[in-house]
C-alpha cells in the first residue's frame, strides 16, 4: 500500500502567558510521525489535552503547525503558501464533532453541500444539483431532505449532511474528529457503518479521531495513542488491544468500563491527576502517574521503537521486558 | 419483602410549547430499592433527566408535573408544600450533574462553597465546619486537601471538580443521590475513579442511588437494577445481571447488541430510524415503526408493562426469546 499521508515530527506549540513576564509553551502535539495509507483508517486515540484534535486540524493546516512536515502523496504541504494549498485542499477534508456547530442554521443543507462543488468548480447548475442529491442518496439521505435546514433534522440526519459536504469535493483524506461523540448509541452504529462502507465503495483514507476505544476498535486496523502531545505506542488494533506494550494504553483499556456485570477486569488505577500539558515532565509524559516508572524513566526523554512486528512503542522497561504486568489492583 | 425508598407511580410530566403540549413522561412507575444502584437508560428524548428533576421537583413552567405519586420513604413528595421539599433537596435527595465545573460557582472557593451548605442545611459554621468539610473531601478521596479548599472551580480538573460536587452532596448525608450523567464528560480513567467512589460510598454508607446514564458500560459496572426508557415509558425494568444475560425488549436487545466491538468483522447490528420526537409520538408501542420484530397489533394496541419473569418486567406484545444476545461473542 502507498502511503497517501505522511507525517513526520509534526508539533504545534502555543505560547500561553502566564501572569506578568511569564510565558509558558504549551506543547499540544509533539514531534509526531505517522503513515497512512491509502484506503486505511489510523485511529487516534486519546484522553482530553492529549493533542489529538489539535494534530487533525495540523494535518489539514486549519492550524499552522510549529514543526514537522505532512506530505500528501509525496508534496510537502506544510511549506505551500495558501494559493498552492487550495487546489489540494478538495482531497483533504474533516468531519467534526457536533454537526450543529459545523452547519450553517441558516442554509438549507442542499446548499451547505452545494457550496464545495461550485467552489472548488466540479460541476454547475442542474448537474451540480444532481450531484448534491446524488451525495445525499450516497449518506442515506433523500432528495425531500436537501430544501430543510438544520434544525429540521435529527442529530444523525445533520452529521450525515457533514459527511455528505465533506464527500462533495471527491476527497481521498477525511479526518473524522469524534464524528459520532454528539450521537445517541443507536444512531453511532449507523453512523459507524456508513462510514465503513463509504470507506470501501469510495476508497477512502479516514483518520479516526475519538477517546471513545471501542468505537476506535471497530473503525481502525491500525491505532496510535497520544498521552500529553506525544505517540506512546501505534500498532494494529487487535494486537495493541489484546496485549497493549506501554503503561498509558494498558491503564486506559484497563478503565473502559465492563461490557457485562459479571466480566472481571484487571483494572490498573493511575496515580493522581491527569497531568496538565503546560507542566509535562522531562522524562516519559507518563511517568508520574505510571504504577512501573523507576527513576530513569522521569528524566529520560522516550523514543518510540519497534516492539514486534509493525508496532512501536515509546518505554524502555516495556521493550526491555522490565515489566511485569499481573500486578495486583492497586 | 424488598424495601423501597423511592416509589413512583404512574407519573405524567408534560411541557408547553408553541407546537402544542408535549408528554414528556406517559404514566412512569418506578421502584428504587434501599441501599441499592437502579441504572435509567436511554436515549435522547427518552425522558430520563425528566424523571429526576420530576423527582426533585425541579419541573419549572413551561413544564409541569400533571399527575401521579412520588413515594419518598413513604411520603408523596408531590403532596409537599414548597418549603417542605426544600427541606427534602439536598438534605435527604441529592444530585449531580453532567458537567460539574457548571454547577459550582466559579468565584468562591472550594472552601466557602463547602461552608454554604453547612450553615445553609446543617447551621455548621467555624472551626465544626472546616473539620467537616476536611472530611468530606477526603471521604471522596481528594489528595492535599488543605490547598484544595482553598481552590477556586477553574484550578480543578473535571474529575476533581465531580468529587467536590459529590462532597457537596454528602454534605448533608442524604440518603438518595441522583448522577444524572455524572461520568460521561470524563476521560475513561476518571470514569473508573468515580465509579469505583461511588460504589464504594453505597457500601460505606448505605446510600441508594439512581444512575441515569446512556452508558450500558456504567450500567454494567454499578447497577443491581436496570430501567430502560423509550418515548417517556418504561419499557423494561430488571435485575442487572439478568438483563445483560437476555434482555426481552427488542429496543433494549439491539441497545445492548450495537454497542461497537474489537472482534466484529462484520457491520453493526442497528437500530433503523431515529428516536421519534415527543410531538410526533407513533401510535401503539412506540417502537414499533423501529422494531425488527413489530406485527400489525404493535401499530394498534399499546403494550402494558408484564412482569415476565420474577422482577423482570417488559412492555412487549412479542419480546425477544431468551437468550437474545450471547456475551460469549464479545
Amino acid at each position: 500500500m502507498d502511503a497517501l499521508l505522511e507525517v513526520s515530527g509534526l508539533s504545534k506549540h502555543y505560547i500561553v502567558s502566564g501572569g506578568l513576564l511569564r510565558r509558558h509553551i504549551l506543547r499540544a502535539v509533539d514531534g509526531v510521525s505517522f503513515t497512512v495509507s491509502s484506503g486505511e483508517t489510523l485511529g487516534v486515540v486519546g484522553e482530553s489535552g492529549s493533542g489529538k484534535s489539535t494534530l487533525g486540524r495540523c494535518l489539514l493546516r486549519l492550524e499552522e503547525p510549529s514543526e514537522g512536515v505532512v506530505k500528501y502523496r509525496g508534496i510537502d504541504i506544510t511549506g505551500l503558501p495558501d494559493s498552492s494549498l487550495r487546489p489540494l485542499r478538495r482531497h483533504l477534508q474533516m468531519v467534526f464533532q457536533d454537526p450543529a456547530d459545523s452547519l450553517n442554521p441558516r442554509m438549507t443543507v442542499g446548499t451547505a453541500v452545494l457550496e464545495p462543488i461550485l467552489l472548488h468548480g466540479l460541476a454547475r447548475g442542474v448537474a451540480a444539483r444532481r450531484r448534491v442529491i446524488e451525495l445525499f442518496e450516497l449518506v442515506g439521505l433523500s432528495e425531500e431532505h436537501v430544501a430543510r435546514y438544520p434544525h429540521q433534522l435529527s442529530g444523525g440526519q445533520q452529521q450525515r449532511v457533514a459527511i455528505a459536504r465533506a464527500l462533495a469535493s471527491n476527497p481521498q483524506f477525511v479526518v473524522l474528529d469524534e464524528p459520532t461523540s454528539a450521537l445517541d448509541v443507536s444512531v453511532q452504529a449507523q453512523l459507524l457503518n456508513l462510514l465503513r462502507a463509504l470507506q470501501r465503495r469510495l476508497g477512502l483514507s479516514y483518520l479516526f479521531i475519538s477517546h471513545d476505544l471501542s468505537v476506535v476498535s471497530y473503525m481502525a486496523r491500525r491505532v496510535v495513542v497520544l498521552y500529553l502531545g506525544r505517540v506512546v505506542e501505534e500498532g494494529p488494533t487487535r494486537a495493541l488491544f489484546d496485549d497493549p506494550k506501554h503503561p498509558y494504553t494498558r491503564t486506559l483499556l484497563s478503565a473502559v468500563p465492563a461490557n457485562t456485570p459479571w466480566e472481571q477486569r484487571h483494572r490498573i488505577i493511575p496515580r493522581g491527576e491527569p497531568a496538565s500539558p503546560l507542566a509535562r515532565p522531562a522524562g516519559c509524559p507518563f511517568s508520574p502517574r505510571c504504577p512501573w516508572a523507576v527513576q530513569r524513566c522521569h528524566e529520560e526523554p522516550q523514543a518510540l521503537q519497534p516492539v514486534g512486528p509493525d508496532r512501536q512503542v515509546a518505554c524502555w522497561r516495556s521493550i526491555e521486558g522490565k515489566i511485569v504486568w499481573t500486578r495486583p489492583e492497586a | 419483602m424488598t424495601e423501597y425508598l423511592l416509589q413512583i407511580e404512574d407519573l405524567h410530566t408534560c411541557f408547553q410549547t408553541r407546537n402544542g403540549i408535549v408528554h414528556v413522561l406517559r404514566g412512569l412507575s418506578l421502584n428504587v430499592p434501599r441501599g441499592q444502584v437502579v441504572g435509567i437508560v436511554g436515549e435522547s428524548g427518552s425522558g430520563k433527566t425528566v424523571t429526576a428533576l420530576s423527582i426533585m421537583r425541579l419541573i419549572r413552567p413551561p413544564g409541569r408535573i400533571l399527575s401521579g405519586r412520588i413515594l419518598f420513604q413513604g411520603t408523596d413528595l408531590l403532596r409537599l408544600s414548597e418549603q417542605q421539599m426544600e427541606r427534602v433537596r439536598g438534605r435527604q435527595i441529592a444530585m449531580i450533574f453532567q458537567q460539574p465545573r457548571e454547577s459550582l460557582n466559579p468565584v468562591l472557593t472550594v472552601e466557602t462553597q463547602i461552608r454554604l451548605v453547612l450553615r445553609q442545611h446543617l447551621g455548621l459554621d467555624g472551626h465544626a465546619a472546616l473539620t467537616r468539610a476536611r472530611h468530606l473531601l477526603r471521604q471522596v478521596e481528594l489528595p492535599d486537601v488543605d490547598r484544595l479548599l482553598r481552590a477556586y472551580p477553574h484550578e480543578l480538573s473535571g474529575g476533581m471538580c465531580q468529587r467536590v460536587m459529590i462532597a457537596l452532596c454528602l454534605a448533608c448525608s442524604p440518603k438518595l443521590l441522583i448522577a444524572d450523567e455524572a461520568t460521561t464528560a470524563l476521560d475513561v480513567t476518571v470514569q473508573l475513579q468515580i465509579l469505583r467512589l461511588l460504589r464504594q460510598l453505597r457500601e460505606e454508607l448505605g446510600l441508594t442511588l439512581v444512575v441515569i446514564t446512556h452508558n450500558l458500560g456504567v450500567v454494567a459496572e454499578l447497577c443491581q437494577w436496570v430501567a430502560v426508557m423509550y418515548a417517556g415509558e418504561l419499557v423494561e425494568f430488571a435485575p442487572a445481571e439478568q438483563f445483560f444475560r437476555a434482555p426481552f425488549h427488542p429496543y433494549a436487545a439491539r441497545l445492548l447488541a450495537c454497542r461497537p466491538a474489537i472482534s466484529l468483522e462484520d457491520d453493526l447490528p442497528v437500530i433503523p430510524g431515529v428516536v421519534p420526537d415527543l410531538l410526533t409520538r407513533p401510535s401503539g408501542c412506540p417502537f414499533h415503526p423501529r422494531c425488527h420484530r413489530a406485527r400489525p397489533r404493535c401499530r394498534l394496541e399499546h403494550p402494558s408493562l408484564e412482569e415476565r419473569l420474577p422482577g423482570h418486567e417488559v412492555r412487549c406484545f412479542f419480546p425477544e426469546e431468551v437468550p437474545a444476545w450471547t456475551p460469549s461473542l464479545r
